[in-house]
């Protein structure tokens, strides 16, 4: 192999593309002639400042989920099956969860204040019976399980902080829900 | 949780890029979603390289899917999805705009904002960051068209071939691009002998390539 070839394929030498016999080849030349050596530390030099230069990029990931694609395509986000059924129960256990807590709600004493059939842990100390007002009505029930599922009327339920659903599927990081919600 | 659950199997799902398009073609969403998985770092991070703006990467990564699920009837992968993949990335992100009112920042400082910076001494840190400065200056100073050649090849790890496919031309090509790259960066480093990068610094080493690890993490630390 001349110098010329030599030259020629120092870069795939630093590429990691040249073969066994290609790169014995190179290597015998370079001790031979110092010229060819000088060039291919140049350049191996600056490959492996490149491959430096880039590392912390290189294990970078992005929090970015599939559903941002259906979203920016206005495609329906598709529910797997197992996801599908608990999503349904969900729903009619909400359902039922209404007519039953409406239902008491007109049965019962109107300045009684409900307990949440459904306590949410991080919820307990938003949820306060002194904070209903006497005008609580099934109205605001309604409101009460389909917003926050704690927050007696909307008035105390800032968009903002409230909660979702703890079945909320399509977003299951806060990177998501920032996605989602963009 | 579903979605987390989801989302781990189809990281790993082991069908080829050939048959999850096939899978997604016939409306297997999972199927697309494991193929997102499969490249959206890469696309974010070459999108990032180009533009230096994290959200505008992040909307090239949606945009390049958006495009192969309108393309999945006529894609024919024959191995590996990521050449398609990328060379639309390329363009996105090439043809992209600035927005208004961002300062577009260097690589390196915007790097700086997205990476979390591991356990280092001081020292090695400013070392390393100042290394990273001057040649990550070095490869702006190039055309784009020897630009991504670098950026493809030390930052995505595709092969000469692969970049070849991705740019659209032939292997010798991308090899006298990247040849080219190298000895200017090699000028600008000449320049800068505090990085120790004088000539004979650094001896070739033998054996397998010196760029770049094989695969790429799927899953980082700020997930």
């Amino acid at each position: 192999m001349g110098c010329a070839q030599v030259r020629e394929r120092i870069t795939v030498l630093l590429a990691g593309e040249a073969g066994r016999r290609e790169r014995l080849e190179i290597e015998s030349h370079l001790r031979r002639c110092g010229r060819c050596a000088e060039a291919m530390s140049d350049l191996a030099s600056a490959s492996i400042a490149l491959d430096r230069a880039y590392a912390p990029l290189r294990a970078t990931t992005v929090a970015l989920s599939p559903a941002r694609v259906r979203l920016a395509m206005r495609l329906p986000q598709p529910v797997p099956t197992g996801v599908r059924v608990s999503r349904l129960t969900s729903r009619l256990t909400e359902l039922a969860l209404a007519a039953a807590v409406t239902a008491f709600a007109f049965a019962g004493s109107a300045s009684v204040a409900p307990k949440p059939a459904i306590v949410d842990e991080n919820a307990v100390e938003t949820f306060s019976p002194t904070r209903v007002s006497p005008s609580f009505d099934d109205e605001n029930f309604i409101r009460w399980i389909r917003i926050g599922r704690y927050a007696a009327s909307a008035d105390l339920v800032d968009p903002a902080v409230a909660p979702r659903h703890a079945d909320d599927e399509a977003a299951d990081t806060p990177h998501e829900r920032a996605g989602l919600a963009r | 949780m579903t979605g987390r659950a989801a989302k781990r199997a189809s990281a790993e799902d082991a069908r080829t890029d050939r048959e999850l398009v096939y899978a997604a073609r016939a409306g297997d969403g999972l199927a697309f979603d494991a193929l997102f998985y499969r490249y959206k770092d890469g696309i974010f991070r070459l999108g990032f390289a180009i533009t230096k703006d994290p959200a505008a990467a992040e909307e090239i990564v949606v945009d390049t899917f958006a495009r192969a699920h309108r393309a999945l009837a006529r894609l024919e992968p024959e191995d590996s999805l990521r050449p398609w993949l990328y060379r639309v990335a390329v363009n996105l992100s090439y043809n992209r705009r600035p927005r208004k009112n961002v300062i577009v920042s260097t690589l390196e400082d915007a790097t700086d904002e997205i990476v979390e910076s591991g356990e280092r001494s001081p020292s090695s840190l400013a070392e390393l960051a100042e290394l990273r400065r001057v040649v990550l200056a070095a490869v702006d100073t190039l055309g784009p068209k020897h630009r991504i050649v670098v950026v493809l090849h030390y930052l995505n790890g595709l092969n000469l071939a692969e970049i070849a496919q991705v740019v659209d031309c032939p292997v010798g090509t991308v090899k006298s691009r990247l040849h080219y790259a190298l000895l200017r960066l090699r000028a600008h480093l000449s320049a800068h002998p505090e990085l120790g990068f004088e000539p004979g610094a650094a001896l070739p080493a033998t054996s397998g390539r010196m760029a770049l690890p094989a695969v790429e993490p799927l899953r980082g630390p700020k997930e």
